[in-house]
């Protein structure tokens, strides 16, 4: 059984191998027939994304990245976390938020940049509201959707136990909205990481997008593409993070399941 | 005096459920209501709890607080049986949950979570709840519904051990004859809907010597049995051999058997139990 999915899991390993080979094969012979402005080569790239990884000063701009990056998600978690149970709890403030947090989706970004860029100028503080006002509506929308999941008779039963209203939240409504505040957080994660690029082309002198800047000043596409591979790397390592923070919680559902199948 | 309704009427919109009930309750006893499915049982507990107004008649009651165990468990999925008992009662004492964990018989499944057990087993944890909330007044909706025969008896045993520890006042809903006659002091029959308290039959024997194959039970059990059917719609009945005679049963009363006569001491044996049942 195991020697199976062991020779399984080689084929699956060589054919990714191979695909990705295949497409740097492809891009390195494109490459051959453009200039290095429009369409560097896989090696450029490569050299460029080592001389980031040598240089001291790179991880400044990055730790000034990551900065913002967890100011924004530090405020959009808990505006969202707030709007998103305010919305649940209440009829009457659901019928007046609902509107807000779900036009507030609809607008562009850009059309936030640009107000923030006017409110605040071109620093930190723009990015970190773009990031959180984008944010928080895709946060909170999930955490209200997670309402409906919640099983009212056990509120019922809690009402009959006299559980104060603390107790209702802390032992009935989040633990029944798990799922989604971990789902919606890791969504929001992968906007956040988005909107931060885009405010510090925008309106920051540091930060890996203020790089992304000099590069296009400077026509060093091949920088372009390291930093691409960089800000891709980064995303997904933060994202499955916070997936390990929902590791216990799918072991647990497993545990379950595998309860009911043995009955 | 606990509870007194007096004359309670209540109908949702045009259908009358609960058709003029006069009941009291007096501290510390056990009463059964029983019924046709259908019949306005919960609506009786609803509008006794005082969660519902009725719409006409006095609804009186006179305790603080009151505990109740539900059809289904209610209990919360990611908390252990230890943690769903404690949470009803945050102040208590290691040893009082332990000591209801071993009532019920759910020793060495305390951090075991719901999903992990069978049906029965969390419901003996949702009826181990309803009895460590400290309230006077502790109202049973069928919690034993979904379970088959041999567990149902098992768990009513597991009831009186946790009735004979304390002097509350115990309000049991059922359709199931056998639990009535095993629990109850008292045992209200109601008719079909709108509903009326048809009969109450005075159970005399102590709950500790019942034996469902005694004289006095299989009595009651027939009589129950009798009446029940007589509110059952009449396509019901085509397929019975013999028509069960109606006249004669509404309004005697038996005169209760005593004590002693046809009680067996052996009321756990099984084979008893099962040649009793009606089923």
């Amino acid at each position: 059984m195991s020697g199976e999915s062991k020779k399984q899991r080689v084929r699956t390993f060589s054919r990714n191998t191979a695909l990705v080979l295949a497409a740097l094969a492809l891009w390195h012979s494109a490459s051959l027939y453009q200039s290095p402005v429009i369409l560097p080569g896989p090696w450029s790239t490569l050299r460029s994304l080592a001389d980031f990884l040598r240089d001291g000063s790179f991880y400044r701009e990055l730790a000034a990245s990551l900065y913002r990056l967890l100011c924004g998600i530090g405020l959009s978690t808990l505006i969202g976390l707030l709007f998103g149970l305010l919305m649940g709890v209440s009829r009457t403030l659901e019928s007046l938020l609902k509107p807000l947090v779900y036009g507030l989706q609809n607008i562009p970004p850009i059309i936030y940049m640009t107000l923030a860029m006017i409110w605040f100028g071109l620093n930190s503080r723009a990015t970190i509201f773009i990031i959180t006002i984008v944010s928080f509506p895709v946060f909170a929308v999930s955490i209200h959707e997670g309402f409906s999941e919640i099983d009212h008779r056990l509120i019922e039963m809690a009402g009959v136990f006299q559980f104060p209203r603390r107790k209702v939240l802390g032992t009935i409504i989040l633990p029944s909205l798990s799922g989604y505040i971990k789902s919606g957080f890791i969504i929001m994660l992968g906007f956040s990481w988005k909107l931060l690029i885009m405010g510090e082309v925008l309106s920051a002198g540091t930060g890996i997008g203020a790089q992304l800047t000099d590069a296009r000043m400077n026509l060093q596409t091949e920088k372009v593409f390291s930093l691409g591979i960089i800000i891709m790397v980064l995303c997904s390592l933060s994202q499955k993070t916070a997936e390990l923070l929902n590791k216990p919680e799918r072991r647990k559902k497993q545990r379950r399941q595998n309860a009911h199948q043995s009955q | 005096m606990l509870i007194n309704l007096n004359n309670v009427r209540l109908s949702y919109a045009d259908h009358e459920v609960l058709g003029g009930i006069s009941l009291r309750i007096s501290r510390g006893e056990k009463i059964c209501i029983i019924g046709p499915s259908g019949c306005g049982k919960t609506s009786l507990l609803n509008v006794i709890s005082g969660v519902q107004k009725p719409t006409s008649g006095m609804a009186f009651n006179n305790y603080d607080r009151l505990s109740y165990v539900f059809q289904e468990d209610r209990l919360l999925p990611w908390k252990t049986v230890r943690e769903n008992i404690r949470i009803v009662n945050p102040g208590a004492e290691d040893m009082e949950i332990r000591n209801i964990i071993r009532l019920v018989g759910l020793e060495g499944f305390e951090n075991h979570l719901p999903s992990e057990l069978s049906g029965g087993m969390r419901q003996r944890t949702s009826i181990a709840r309803g009895f460590f909330f400290p309230a006077g007044l502790l109202l049973m909706d069928e919690p034993l519904k979904s379970l088959d025969y041999c567990l149902r008896m098992n768990l009513v045993e597991n009831i009186l051990q946790l009735t004979g520890e304390t002097d509350r006042t115990l309000l049991y809903v059922t359709h199931e004859i056998d639990e009535a006659l095993m629990l109850a002091d008292r045992i209200l029959v109601l008719t079909r809907c709108p509903a009326i308290v048809s009969e109450e039959l005075q159970i005399h024997t102590p709950q500790t010597l019942r034996d469902l194959s005694d004289h006095e039970m299989t009595v009651n059990r027939n009589r129950i049995i009798r009446l029940l059917k007589g509110y059952h719609e009449p396509p019901y009945f085509q397929s019975a051999r013999q028509p069960i005679p109606e006249k004669g049963f509404k309004h005697t009363t038996v005169p209760a058997p005593s004590v002693r006569s046809g009680y067996t001491p052996h009321r756990h044996h099984s084979a008893h139990r099962r040649s009793a049942s009606p089923s």
